[in-house]
């Protein structure tokens, strides 16, 4: 406990002192005018003044002690009884520590899931300048962008850069079982605009698309773990999958 | 000085405090004057052990401390008693009494 006690005296010693000092000094001054009133010498008063009180350090020292440890002792104290109560109302404890336990846990749960979909930062390049684009029509209200709309907002907007994302399904079959695979159908602009580099091979970008090369396959990481069994080869071979 | 004064018993230092700080606020130099003249003289506090203790009393909540200015135009400490303070100074009086009073019986008690 020593450690404590020194860290807390520590920290409150100087203001504490200062005021210890105050104190002490202001009943020496009193005691000594009395004792000067009384007949004494100023020195000599000044100097039982200050014998009567003692020690001026270890007074000091006394005096803060009284006041830190106390404070300790009533913490420390506190806790025991804390203790000693919930040992003698074990259902009362069961009751309020599960209360705290799952209280916790679903609050725990709760800002992960906030901080998943609201408040982390997307993993993106400038994620805090990416927009989806809606169109609306007068009966239909809002709509995705219609493919044609697409090509004329990627043609004649300058203001930003414009990639185009329809979801899909896949259907890969040859190697091993057939399976439908969830994905998406994204345009040349893609993968440069969210500034994604590929673990392993290359992403495709607006010289493919010019090139008219449509056939071209970015695999999920989980993905080519399940079905390629994270074969380091696939890159640049051919795959059969049709949506 | 302090040839006949007899020694306080252990705990009695608190009550003759709250006991004096029942008439208002006072320093620390003040309670000591006040408790030797209250006594007669008969009683003499140690004079190093009463700040210790107005601390001690003051950090369980049983007197608060203002600094003031005094009659003399300094800056003192003033202490004066919490409402806990007023209920622990019952409480050890009435408790004063019947020790003091079944001591006296004993003694008497031949």
């Amino acid at each position: 406990m020593t450690w404590i006690r020194r860290l807390l005296n520590t920290l409150r010693r100087r203001a504490l002192d200062r005021e210890i000092d105050d104190e002490l000094r202001f009943h020496v001054e009193l005691r000594a005018a009395d004792l000067e009133r009384s007949g004494m010498p100023a020195d000599a008063a000044r100097r039982e003044a200050r014998r009567l009180l003692g020690n001026d350090a270890s007074l000091r020292d006394r005096t803060r002690e009284a006041d830190v440890w106390v404070r300790l002792e009533t913490a420390l104290q506190d806790m025991r009884y804390a203790a000693r109560t919930l040992r003698r109302a074990p259902l009362f404890t069961v009751a309020s520590t599960l209360t705290l336990a799952i209280g916790i846990g679903v609050n725990t749960a709760m800002f992960a899931v906030v901080y998943g979909v609201l408040i982390r930062p997307l993993p993106y390049a400038d994620a805090d300048r990416l927009h989806l684009l809606f169109q609306t029509s007068g009966r239909a209200g809002r709509t995705r962008v219609t493919p044609l709309d697409f090509v004329d907002l990627q043609a004649q907007v300058r203001s930003m850069r414009i990639a185009g994302v329809v979801g899909n399904g896949f259907t890969f079959t040859g190697q091993g079982d057939p399976e439908l695979a969830v994905g998406h159908l994204v345009s040349g602009e893609f993968f440069n605009l969210l500034g994604a580099t590929p673990a392993l091979g290359r992403t495709f970008g607006a010289a493919d698309e010019a090139a008219g090369d449509n056939d071209l396959i970015v695999l999920s990481h989980r993905f080519w773990q399940r079905r390629f069994g994270g074969d380091p080869s696939i890159v640049g071979r051919t795959v059969t999958a049709n949506n | 000085m302090s040839k006949a004064s007899p020694s306080l018993p252990y705990g009695t230092l608190d009550l003759l405090v709250l006991r004096t700080l029942a008439g208002g606020a006072k320093h620390g130099y003040g309670i000591l004057l006040q408790i030797h003249h209250a006594s007669n003289n008969l009683l003499r506090i140690e004079e190093g052990s009463l700040y210790p203790a107005l601390h001690r009393l003051e950090t369980t909540g049983l007197l608060k401390a203002e600094w003031m200015t005094s009659e003399n135009n300094r800056r003192a400490k003033y202490y004066s008693l919490t409402v806990k303070g007023r209920r622990q100074l019952a409480d050890e009086e009435r408790n004063w009494e019947r020790v003091a009073e079944g001591v006296a019986r004993v003694l008497r008690f031949v």
